[in-house]
């Protein structure tokens, strides 16, 4: 097996595993990395050597989505510290249970009434609650070797993250059709 | 690192020899070859000085050679049945696909085993891949005369929303066509980077490339030497060809022409709709006039506002994938540097119209939107074939359908999205649904719909020998890899046994290997010489590239990377080879490519890695753990 190849998503670009990216520093990282291990880089290359910079070259590309991301990103932190968010989680706090509703609810009224500034600050609003849940979840899992129970809280500020992020897609999917 | 420089063993390198590559844009109307001539790209013309190879093919009776180009263009309507225009309409295709190929009467097809359409013609029965393959010849032809000698890579364009099946069935063409296929490009990115070169305006670029028969529009980064395709969208039936077909029924309304046109009439018809739509890009108004059978002259004219009425809801069909990108690529119209136009359909005013209107701005067309995508190709091949070690130029492009895999109740389990940058791995679980099952059957699919009726199926395979276990305890892990072409090959294994099963998927509409290799057989230039001289021809070419590729590498990092008894290992292995590589026993020959792969795994994982360190070491803190004992 390839060294590189079986290095999780952080090591592939030097870099130890942290929530709090410099988004900017990993393209930089991606890009030359990408520059060296391309597949055309390789056209004159033995066949093995090809297959090898196809492999590497996904790889990258596959860590890069993961990592240039807050959402996959704290998805990944969490897969790799033994905690991976549930598909269907049963524990979640009921407090969540209930605000989603509420907004639900709250979408549906705004996007009825078709008032452009009040669906353009509900989305302002999702974003600000994003950015808080991310706030939180560097707070509680940005280093290794955090305590469970941070893990645990660590993991509904994900569920939240996630929840408020599907929401923003909807309504960022209906807009088109509106103009 | 930069690309390797390769001479043959035993040869002293010349550092300053240049390789001979092309850049090909198969189109479907027209296809046209472009080389790099002293930095920069350039069409290459016939003797006559046209650029354009018209994209017909005309077969003749009695083992002549199929005339390619303006020859043949001009034979249409004298010999219809003969004469193949629009093949790329047809590619990786069954007929069943298109109805216009299926409804009107421009062919007549012949029966075959396989799915592939083939066209009954006086040379027989002929495949879309194979009228492609003639083509090309006739390109490769055209660029041996400037590049001094067959070329020996080439760079192919396919429209960015080509599918697996399509993409696949082009490689076979140039396979037949005796090509070395470096990579295959999309057009718009080929497009970017020929203006990309020229202009060097950074920023996100709208590429919107209507052609003959495909419609495409990618969204692109352009900074520093990077090329990175944000998102692609299009229509890989939507073209000049629709535009042409509409104006012919007009014309044959307006002239009073029954429905029962027969082929050659048919085909006059096309030619002349092409010519008045040609003529209603400079012209306000144009007049026509139709020789009918009866042997009379109709007169007609049309306005440019009436041609623009007939056509308006096909220029109105791209928009919608104009939308999807420009939201798949997550960006505002406003946040656009350039839209560039591409092909020749893009000459079209209601269509500058239409993409001024929706991009709000009107779009760039400095470089020749016919040339453009064969230059950008030539740029690419250039590079590929390692005549600029020292570019640091770099494409980042996308898959245009997501790929997926059927679940229970035909619905489609997407594993890779459209939009992915490629190459890309990924993998994904999946279980038994019943107590005991040894088998699992696997249809992959291409394609944005939930139901797997509505996607392309690229491909059917079965996992055995799952050992039996209640329902839903297995761990089947199914791994899709995309290459830089874009190319799919799918693996499956049960994880808790490690059975394994893999296939390279190969399209359900292409050609089996047995097709392709009987292909090769009646191509003209290999008729002298049978299947098993090609195929040792063609091993004995891969054992000088792996010989040629390895020898480099040694001079470079051998001393650097690896220990003495590990250079001795790889020098046997290369002697070896180099020894019965002279011989023609094909079976020791391969066992000796495979040995020296097998001895050389390490090196290239060592120089792997070592690249990756060096990628690095300009970024500071780099906790590199991939170290190595050597």
């Amino acid at each position: 097996m390839n060294t590189a190849l079986q290095q999780d998503h952080f090591a592939l670009f030097g870099l130890t595993a942290t929530f709090d990216l410099d988004t900017g520093d990993l393209y930089r990282r991606y890009r030359d990395l990408q520059r060296t291990l391309h597949p055309d880089r390789f056209a004159g290359a033995s066949p093995q050597e090809r297959r090898l910079s196809v492999q590497m070259a996904a790889q990258l590309n596959e860590a890069y989505s993961v990592l240039s991301q807050p959402l996959t990103r704290a998805r990944y932190l969490l897969e790799c510290r033994n905690h991976p968010p549930q598909s269907n989680p049963k524990d979640l706090d009921i407090g969540f249970l209930q605000e989603q509703i509420l907004l639900r609810e709250e979408w549906e009224d705004v996007r009825r009434a078709g008032d452009q500034t009040a669906i353009a600050e509900f989305q302002l609003d999702l974003k600000r609650r994003i950015e808080a849940e991310e706030a939180e979840f560097s707070r509680l899992a940005s280093t290794v070797g955090g305590a469970d129970a941070d893990l645990e809280l660590a993991r509904q500020a994900f569920y939240r993250m996630q929840f408020y992020h599907r929401q923003l897609e909807d309504c960022q999917a209906w807009q088109p059709a509106a103009n | 690192m930069t690309l390797l420089q390769i001479s043959e063993p035993g040869r002293s390198p010349e550092p300053h020899a240049r390789r001979r590559a092309a850049g090909i844009d198969l189109g479907t109307t027209h296809s046209l070859v472009a080389t790099v001539v002293d930095g920069r790209p350039e069409t290459i013309p016939d003797a006559d000085g046209r650029v354009l190879l018209p994209s017909v093919v005309r077969y003749l009776a009695d083992g002549a050679p199929a005339v390619v180009g303006d020859a043949a263009r001009a034979a249409q309507a004298e010999d219809p049945l003969n004469t193949l225009a629009s093949v790329k309409r047809l590619i990786g295709r069954s007929i069943d696909e298109l109805p216009e190929f299926a409804n009107r009467s421009h062919y007549e097809f012949a029966a075959g085993d396989s799915i592939m359409p083939k066209f009954a013609t006086v040379a027989g029965p002929i495949s879309p891949v194979q009228a492609s393959a003639e083509i090309l010849r006739a390109l490769a032809l055209r660029a041996a005369g400037t590049l001094g000698g067959a070329p020996e890579g080439v760079v192919i364009t396919v429209p960015a929303y080509f599918d697996d099946s399509q993409r696949q069935a082009t490689i076979d063409a140039a396979r037949i066509a005796g090509l070395n296929v470096l990579r295959l490009l999309n057009e718009p990115t080929a497009a970017a980077v020929a203006y990309g070169l020229d202009r060097g305006t950074e920023g996100v670029h709208a590429v919107y490339d209507l052609g003959g028969g495909t419609f495409d529009i990618s969204i692109l980064r352009f900074t520093k030497g990077v090329f990175e395709v944000l998102s692609t969208a299009g229509d890989s039936a939507l073209g000049g060809d629709d535009v042409d077909a509409r104006l012919a029924a007009w014309i044959r309304a307006q002239a009073g022409l029954g429905d029962n046109l027969d082929h050659g009439a048919h085909r006059q018809l096309l030619v002349l709709a092409r010519a008045i739509k040609e003529g209603l890009s400079d012209h306000a108004e144009m007049e026509i006039t139709l020789s009918r059978p009866s042997g009379e002259n109709w007169l007609g004219r049309i306005t440019r506002a009436q041609f623009e009425e007939l056509i308006a809801d096909l220029i109105e069909r791209t928009l919608a994938p104009c939308r999807q990108a420009v939201k798949d690529a997550g960006i505002a119209l406003d946040e656009l540097t350039e839209v560039i136009l591409v092909g020749g359909s893009t000459r079209i005013p209601l269509v500058r119209e239409a993409v001024a209107k929706f991009f709000g701005r009107e779009a760039h067309v400095e470089i020749d939107p016919d040339r453009v995508v064969a230059l950008g190709a030539a740029i690419q091949a250039d590079i590929l074939i390692g005549n600029k070690p020292d570019s640091d130029m770099l494409l980042l492009d996308v898959i245009p359908l997501s790929l997926g895999i059927e679940t229970m109740g035909g619905l489609t389990e997407k594993i890779i999205p459209r939009n992915t940058t490629i190459p890309a791995v990924r993998a994904q679980d999946f279980t038994t649904y019943k107590d005991g099952q040894t088998a699992l059957s696997l249809h992959v699919l291409q394609g944005e719909r939930e139901l797997v009726r509505d996607n392309r199926s690229l491909a059917r395979f079965e996992l055995r020998g799952i050992p039996p276990m209640v329902a839903g305890a297995a761990r089947i892990r199914v791994t899709f890899q995309v290459d830089a072409d874009g190319l799919l090959s799918v693996s499956a294994r049960e994880q808790t046994q490690g059975v394994e099963s893999r296939i390279e998927v190969k399209p359900s509409y292409g050609l089996s290997d047995e097709e392709v290799e009987s292909m090769l057989t009646a191509a003209m230039d290999h008729a002298h010489e049978d299947m098993d001289q090609r195929r040792l021809r063609e091993l004995k070419l891969e054992a000088n590239q792996t010989m040629e590729a390895l020898t480099a590498a040694l001079a470079k990092d051998g001393e650097r990377l690896l220990d003495a008894g590990e250079r001795t290992d790889i020098a046997g292995a290369l002697a070896r080879l180099h020894g019965l590589n002279q011989g023609a026993d094909e079976t020791a020959i391969r066992g000796a490519i495979d040995e020296l792969d097998r001895v050389s795994t390490v090196f290239a994982q060592r120089r792997m890695d070592d690249a990756i360190r060096n990628a690095l070491s300009g970024h500071g803190v780099a906790e590199f753990s991939g170290d190595q004992d050597a």
